[in-house]
């Protein structure tokens, strides 16, 4: 059915063919339209063909027509001269040849429009289309291993937990709408690369069919999108009612965190170690600022997704943050942990026999008179501001580097003063050490 | 029919046919061959004429997935048929008077 229609169709173009293009499609359109309504009407292929009557007299009248055209031409243009070549026919050869380079031309267009702006389309929505499965992978296996007992998650939180499931059908919603935008970026592209590349092809019913099929597949992309964004939604409405979206907003944008401020004090005169561990804390050791005072005094500023331990064993006084176990999802809260602090005061002329002070992510001050003093940090800058009696000091960057006089030094490690009673050691494996 | 008559009752079938109301192609080819003999291949340059004269303006409406091109009359080409109108009437009169006459002719001979 429809391939003897077809024919009729291709001697009408193949007899059109040098026509311009514009017309040639019009003519074919028109006939497509006229098949396409009669077989939807239910005519049979014989009655069609009846009525469209003869192929080659269509194109005899379309051309007999098209050969009236050329009287649009400028009027000023020369008359024909005597003998001499019709300017009618010499324009139609230039206009033939344009035509055909141009033609080459945009099938050219069309091929490296294809090769170059589809593949990154579809490798991307195809890309996007990973991650949200993978993500969505890794959700389920999550919730299957708590299920199964295998993977402890921390009690309580509740709201941290549906918050962030929230969030996560809310991202997956939205990963899944990009690649489906970029995946109809690319069929768009497709199509009309395709189009530029194949205009000059013959062309039948499958024409209207391909249409047909195109705006069938929109149909089904506008389904798929309020799928999407209907879960995107659902997703937002469950996180954002726990407030809990807006915090990590703030806490991401800088805004200090809500935190406590626990303040320990002890007789220097106990103390005469102390030993000082954060995660992502500031540690600021300094001499109080009461003079005459004989007191140790321990400020810290609890994060409420921290903990900090005080305890006392013998003269050693030890300070340790902990986490309370903090959902792993809430990992990139812990970049602003180092916002808040944990601050050592000691009396004037207190030296401990041994001060140990280590973080992992925060920076270190020490403001006091030389002592045995060791500072350990990961990716903490250090900043030491001693005096007094004469000390060794030794200080090891491994991907920072050390600034002592306000000059940056070459190489990883520093040494100063030899003899000395006391050590003074600094050490951090990614920030900068800085001696006053 | 003498070609010139033909296309000018044609211009004035369509374009009458349309003052009722906008149609699509298909049916139109359908009004027009339920009143003449006419195969599409002289419908089709019968409407590019019209168009190109700017008797009639063409629109596309979507129907089962493809395009569906309907035909209105516009301004100029209401106009165009009421002179047709005139002139049609013009020609019943002369008709009317050859038809008498070859009727005349016939009964006498």
């Amino acid at each position: 059915m429809g391939s003897r229609l077809d024919q009729v169709l291709e001697r009408i173009r193949a007899g059109l063919d040098g026509l311009p293009e514009d017309t040639v499609r019009r003519v074919l359109d028109y006939y497509q339209e006229y098949i396409a309504e009669a077989i939807e009407a239910g005519r049979s292929e014989d009655e069609i063909l009846l009525r469209l009557g003869d192929p080659g007299e269509i194109v005899e009248e379309i051309r007999a027509e098209a050969s009236l055209a050329p009287e649009k031409t400028p009027a000023d243009m020369p008359g024909p001269g005597l003998g001499g070549p019709s300017p009618t026919g010499t324009t139609e050869k230039t206009g033939d040849r344009c035509g055909r380079i141009y033609s080459g031309a945009r099938a050219h267009a069309g091929k490296i429009l294809l090769a170059l702006g589809v593949s990154p389309f579809y490798l991307l929505g195809i890309g996007f289309y990973i991650i949200a499965a993978g993500g969505l992978l890794s959700a389920l296996t999550a919730v299957g291993l708590t299920v199964a007992g295998i993977l402890e998650i921390a009690p309580g939180y509740t709201w941290e937990k549906i918050s962030m499931a929230g969030i996560g059908i809310f991202a997956a919603g939205c990963l899944a709408i990009t690649g489906l935008l970029l995946w109809v970026g690319a069929a768009g592209i497709t199509s009309f690369a395709h189009g530029l590349w194949r205009r000059d092809l013959p062309r039948g019913l499958e024409r209207d069919r391909e249409i047909a099929g195109r705006k069938r597949g929109n149909g089904e992309i506008k389904k798929k999108l309020v799928v999407l964004a209907t879960i995107a939604l659902l997703g937002l409405g469950v996180a954002l009612p726990t407030g809990l979206p807006l915090r990590y907003f703030l806490i991401w944008n800088s805004v200090k965190p809500a935190f406590e401020v626990y303040t320990q004090t002890y007789n220097a005169a106990d103390i005469r170690e102390i030993e000082v561990k954060t995660l992502n804390s500031m540690i600021i050791a300094e001499v109080g600022a009461r003079p005459g005072g004989n007191e140790i005094r321990i400020v810290y500023e609890e994060p409420d997704w921290m903990r900090g331990k005080f305890t006392v064993s013998g003269n050693r006084l030890i300070f340790s943050e902990e986490s309370r176990g903090r959902l792993p999802f809430l990992d990139f809260v812990a970049r602003h942990e180092g916002m808040t602090s944990v601050k050592i005061e000691v009396p004037p002329g207190y030296r401990a026999r041994a001060m140990t002070l280590a973080s992992k992510g925060g920076h270190i001050t020490i403001a006091l008179p030389a002592g045995d003093i060791k500072a350990r940090t990961l990716t903490g800058n250090i900043r030491f501001d001693g005096c007094g009696s004469p000390f060794a000091l030794r200080a090891v960057v491994k991907n920072g580097k050390i600034i002592t006089g306000g000059r940056p030094l070459a190489g990883g490690s520093y040494t100063a003063g030899t003899g000395g009673e006391h050590t003074v050691e600094l050490e951090s494996n990614g920030g900068t050490v800085t001696i006053e | 029919m003498d070609p010139q008559l033909k296309k000018g009752i044609l211009d004035a079938l369509v374009l009458s046919i349309l003052a009722e109301g906008d149609t699509y192609g298909y049916h139109l080819s359908e009004r027009v061959a339920g009143i003449m003999e006419l195969s599409e291949t002289a419908l089709y340059p019968v409407l590019r004429r019209l168009e190109a004269q700017g008797w009639l303006g063409t629109y596309s409406v979507e129907h089962n997935g493809r395009l569906r091109k309907y035909y209105h009359l516009t301004a100029a080409g209401r106009e165009r048929l009421r002179q047709y109108v005139e002139e049609l009437t013009e020609l019943e009169r002369i008709i009317h008077i050859i038809a008498k006459g070859a009727g005349d002719h016939g009964e006498q001979a």
